[in-house]
């Protein structure tokens, strides 16, 4: 305990030495931890953007649908989406519910026939939830019974504009030639030209009424908690033995999970690099602070403190600056990410996502531990080498050090 | 009966290396030294007067030649043997005092006892004792700082003093002191020597340390003369 003291009292002996130690360890362990929050700010900004572009958190089918292409695909389409529903509304963790449709159709403004793919949605639903259509001109399709947006391309090749009256022809899952007549509330781009000029979107109910079915291609989900997604697919699985829940991670792996894995790798190389830094930052600081001391050290030994003693000394002061240092820094990142960094940093547009964002810092408690550890380790061994160095040398020469 | 002899020198040779330069600092010097004397070994810069005794304080390792403490055979001692004999057996003083900044003239006094386990109440009467036999008990709280240099040097006196070595070894204790400073610190040295019969040991170059000491060995050359 006593030698506890003694080396709490050295860290106030000098104080610039001291505050050197310090502030490196501080701005080092800071730096590591905000890094660390940063990294995770942008990765949830980016799940969040790509689970509201597209698929929500994840998307059901009938089980092998997404594996296969079918001459007939709505014979593999979900039969009992009501009973599907009420399950799925019934679940706590369940907020959104998506049905859709996919299908291919000739659209036409009387004067002009161009190819689409159509999109069945419910238009409330969705309007609530996504958030990655950048709608150009007019309002998203969300209650309009006889409404349809267009991709951008689309509404430019078939020459029509907010309020003008477009015809889908369709075939009816019967093989007969079907029509619906609809008014263009909205006109989108997404950034993927050719999901622009093709794509467009109606109620599902007209969807199912030009097709002439009550089938449902599947079903995406919002959930309350993204961590929820498991729960929710066993529960699926165990209720309906037909259908197959993937998670958006899968469904967007190109997009998303390869993102998220090239981005992961580029961040922990830098961590690398900016922990390297820190770490030599320390080390040099320390190593020059043990040198100041030889002639203290000297003084110990001549006085029949062994080497052990005296590095035991050392060391506890080592362990003590990693302490405070440590603390020091995950209080300054705390600060910093709750004063100037409170607005986030605007980023720009990520992956598949067509508008700047703010990554907000999100500071992990568990890593708190990680960059504590990490710290105290550091200056930790750090002095534990430096004095190691110098406390071998012969007691004579370390008394004449100057 | 306890032989009076502590140090026994004999032919003692050492060399510093400057890289592949070697600087000999002691040629075949040979000497005793007995429990209550006090010597003074003395000398131009460069005589070899601190390396011998940094010998005689098992601060540099014996090269060449014997030297023993206590009919030890110091070259024979392993470094947790001499690290015990400094600790209990040795009391240094320093030009520059070597004080712990932090720590108040008491808690300078009472380090090394705590290092060598020295009960509590044991502690405390040899630190009183020590800081009264050199007149520094009633700054006993105050910091090496905020203590003249002359009080410093007392103090680091009282910390030898306290291990209750059997020698105290001084390396210029008057070097970094003003004459009459100077002067106070070598009377408590003399008073310890002769009321206590504490063995002392010191390098100086100052005439007046040379002149009141009782037994002097000059140094020329890495020789005695």
């Amino acid at each position: 305990m006593k030698l506890i003291i003694i080396a709490y009292k050295n860290l106030l002996r000098n104080t610039r030495r001291t505050f050197t130690i310090l502030l490196t360890i501080t701005c080092g362990m800071g730096a590591l931890f905000l890094y660390h929050g940063f990294n995770s700010g942008i990765m949830n900004q980016y799940k969040f953007n790509c689970i509201r572009s597209r698929y929500g958190h994840g998307q059901i089918n009938l089980k092998n649908y997404l594996d296969q292409t079918y001459e007939k695909p709505w014979e593999h389409w979900i039969e009992n989406y009501s009973e599907v529903e009420s399950f799925l509304k019934e679940q706590p963790e369940v907020k959104h519910v998506f049905p859709r449709l996919q299908f291919f159709a000739l659209l036409t403004n009387g004067k002009i026939n161009v190819s689409g793919r159509g999109q069945g949605i419910d238009g409330v639903e969705e309007d609530k939830f996504f958030t990655a259509m950048n709608v150009e001109e007019g309002k998203n399709l969300s209650n309009e019974a006889d409404g349809i947006i267009l991709g951008k391309g689309l509404a430019r090749t078939l020459n029509v504009g907010i309020g003008d009256n477009v015809t889908v022809l369709a075939n009816t899952v019967y093989g007969s030639l079907n029509g619906v007549d609809l008014q263009v509330v909205g006109i989108f781009h997404t950034g993927a030209k050719d999901f622009d000029d093709v794509v467009f979107r109606l109620q599902l109910k007209q969807a199912q009424i030009l097709l002439d079915t009550n089938k449902v291609e599947s079903v995406s989900l919002g959930l309350y908690k993204d961590e929820n997604w498991q729960t929710v697919s066993t529960l699926i699985s165990n209720r309906f033995k037909n259908l197959e829940s993937i998670p958006f991670e899968i469904l967007d792996k190109v997009y998303y999970k390869h993102a998220v894995d090239f981005l992961k790798a580029q961040f922990d190389a830098i961590k690398m690099i900016i922990l390297v830094i820190i770490i030599l930052g320390i080390f040099n600081t320390i190593s020059t602070a043990v040198l100041e001391r030889k002639q203290e050290i000297g003084n110990l030994r001549a006085n029949g403190e062994s080497v052990a003693d005296v590095m035991k000394l050392f060391s506890l002061e080592g362990l003590l600056m990693g302490i405070i240092g440590s603390l020091l820094g995950l209080f300054a990142a705390w600060l910093l990410n709750n004063t100037i960094l409170m607005n986030g940093i605007l980023m720009p547009p990520s992956p598949g996502i067509t508008r700047q964002f703010h990554v907000f810092v999100e500071l992990q408690p568990g890593y708190s531990l990680v960059t504590f550890a990490l710290g105290l380790v550091t200056s930790f061994i750090a002095t534990f080498l430096a004095t190691l160095k110098v406390v071998r040398r012969p007691i004579g020469e370390l008394l004449r050090s100057h | 009966m306890e032989s009076k002899n502590l140090y026994h020198c004999e032919n003692l040779e050492f060399n510093y290396f400057s890289g592949t330069q070697i600087i000999p600092a002691l040629r075949g010097v040979s000497t005793e030294v007995n429990l209550g004397d006090f010597v003074c070994l003395s000398g131009p810069s460069g005589s070899g007067k601190s390396t011998l005794l940094n010998l005689l304080g098992m601060i540099e390792p014996v090269q060449k030649g014997v030297m023993t403490f206590k009919n030890l055979r110091i070259s024979e001692l392993s470094e947790a043997q001499k690290n015990h004999l400094r600790r209990h057996e040795l009391g240094f003083i320093f030009q520059f005092f070597h004080l712990m900044p932090t720590l108040s003239a008491y808690e300078n006094v009472e380090f090394f006892l705590l290092r060598q386990g020295i009960t509590k109440l044991e502690r405390e009467q040899r630190v009183k004792q020590a800081l009264e036999s050199v007149g520094i008990w009633d700054f006993r709280g105050q910091k090496p700082l905020e203590l003249s240099g002359g009080q410093r040097q007392r103090v680091a006196l009282a910390r030898a003093l306290a291990k209750k070595p059997s020698v105290i070894i001084a390396d210029e204790p008057t070097a970094s002191l003003d004459q009459k400073t100077g002067r106070e610190v070598v009377d408590i040295l003399l008073e310890l020597n002769q009321k206590q019969g504490v063995t002392i040991v010191l390098a100086s170059h100052d005439p007046m340390v040379i002149e009141r000491s009782p037994r002097k060995l000059s140094l020329r050359d890495g020789k005695l003369t």
